[in-house]
């Protein structure tokens, strides 16, 4: 897995953008579960295995897409049902996130089990070993603070011309 | 009773099935069960470790050790290994009670990677805590007022 600072830092540059002409605080919240959905399948599995790791397959099953659905729809169980909805979609998408990210790096036995409990096959792309993707942190947090000086910028530039026009 | 319990309840199940699923019938081999039965597992490919790590060095290997777990002889290119270091490995078991690696990869900032990890986890905890609350009476969250 790349450590989780790549995961949340990829994931808001992956969804930050599609927030950039809504100003509604009301999707904060929403963008957090997607962050927490990118983080979920590592914090239910790893932290467990490295303490005890007697425990490594009672808990594999939550670091597979199947296992992250299932989880979920559990945590959005939790929410109203007027936010339930949303909260289901963030978390997977932010999973899903997780997964693809996962399947980019190198392996020494196994990558992601897309299709568990159906198949123990596993699919990656092997593009990136976890140390070097780990280099990269400084870039993600570049980036971050780059995308938002430009939202900030462009809904500057948005409100000035909409009170000119007024 | 509630729906919403109900629906609980199935998920759950599910999930803890899922999880007896993969106890039971996952398809690889740890160190220990070969180790209790060298001969049925002699030649076959060895993946699942409980944190290994590099134990005392030889000139043709080195000493596996797991955090949990009995540790045993590895026969491999020692070229850049140091004992302490955590590493991934793929080998083959041989009825001796010795592996020989067939792929090795040190994970040289695991240890960096599982504290700089720590940060979003407690941030995200953070966030969440601002913008949601726990509904006490339906044991529900919902979002804060001002989020």
């Amino acid at each position: 897995m790349p450590d989780l600072i790549t995961h949340v830092a990829l994931s808001h540059l992956i969804k930050r953008p599609f927030e950039l002409r809504d100003r509604a605080r009301s999707k904060v919240p929403f963008r957090i579960l997607f962050y927490l959905g990118t983080i979920l399948p590592d914090i239910l599995t790893r932290p467990w295995y490295i303490l005890f790791p007697v425990t490594k397959n009672w808990t594999f099953p939550f670091h597979t897409p199947f296992g992250m659905i299932l989880t979920s729809g559990l945590i959005a169980l939790l929410f109203e049902p007027s936010i339930r909805k949303k909260a289901f979609t963030n978390l997977v998408a932010g999973a899903g996130l997780h997964f693809l990210l996962d399947a980019l790096q190198t392996y020494t036995t196994y990558s992601v089990f897309w299709l568990y409990p159906f198949s123990w096959k596993t699919y990656g792309y092997e593009v990136a070993s976890p140390d070097t993707i780990m280099n990269f942190i400084p870039l993600w947090i570049g980036l971050i603070v780059l995308l938002e000086l430009g939202i900030t910028l462009y809904r500057k530039k948005a409100s000035t011309k909409n009170s000119n026009s007024l | 009773m509630n729906k919403r319990l109900i629906w609980i309840a199935l998920v759950s199940i599910l999930l803890i099935l899922l999880s007896l699923h993969s106890v039971y019938f996952h398809p690889w081999i740890g160190v220990a069960e070969c180790l209790q039965n060298p001969d049925k597992y002699d030649g076959q490919l060895v993946t699942h470790y409980k944190e290994p790590i590099v134990g005392e060095l030889y000139a043709d290997g080195f000493q596996l050790l797991q955090r949990h777990g009995p540790s045993i002889r590895v026969y491999a290119d020692t070229a850049g290994l140091t004992t302490g270091e955590y590493i991934g490995i793929a080998a083959v078991f041989q009825k001796e009670g010795d592996l020989k690696a067939v792929t090795l990869h040190v994970a040289k900032k695991r240890r960096q990677k599982i504290w700089v990890s720590v940060i979003p986890v407690l941030l995200i905890g953070f966030l969440l805590t601002r913008y949601f609350r726990l509904n006490r009476r339906n044991l529900q969250i919902e979002l804060r007022k001002h989020a």
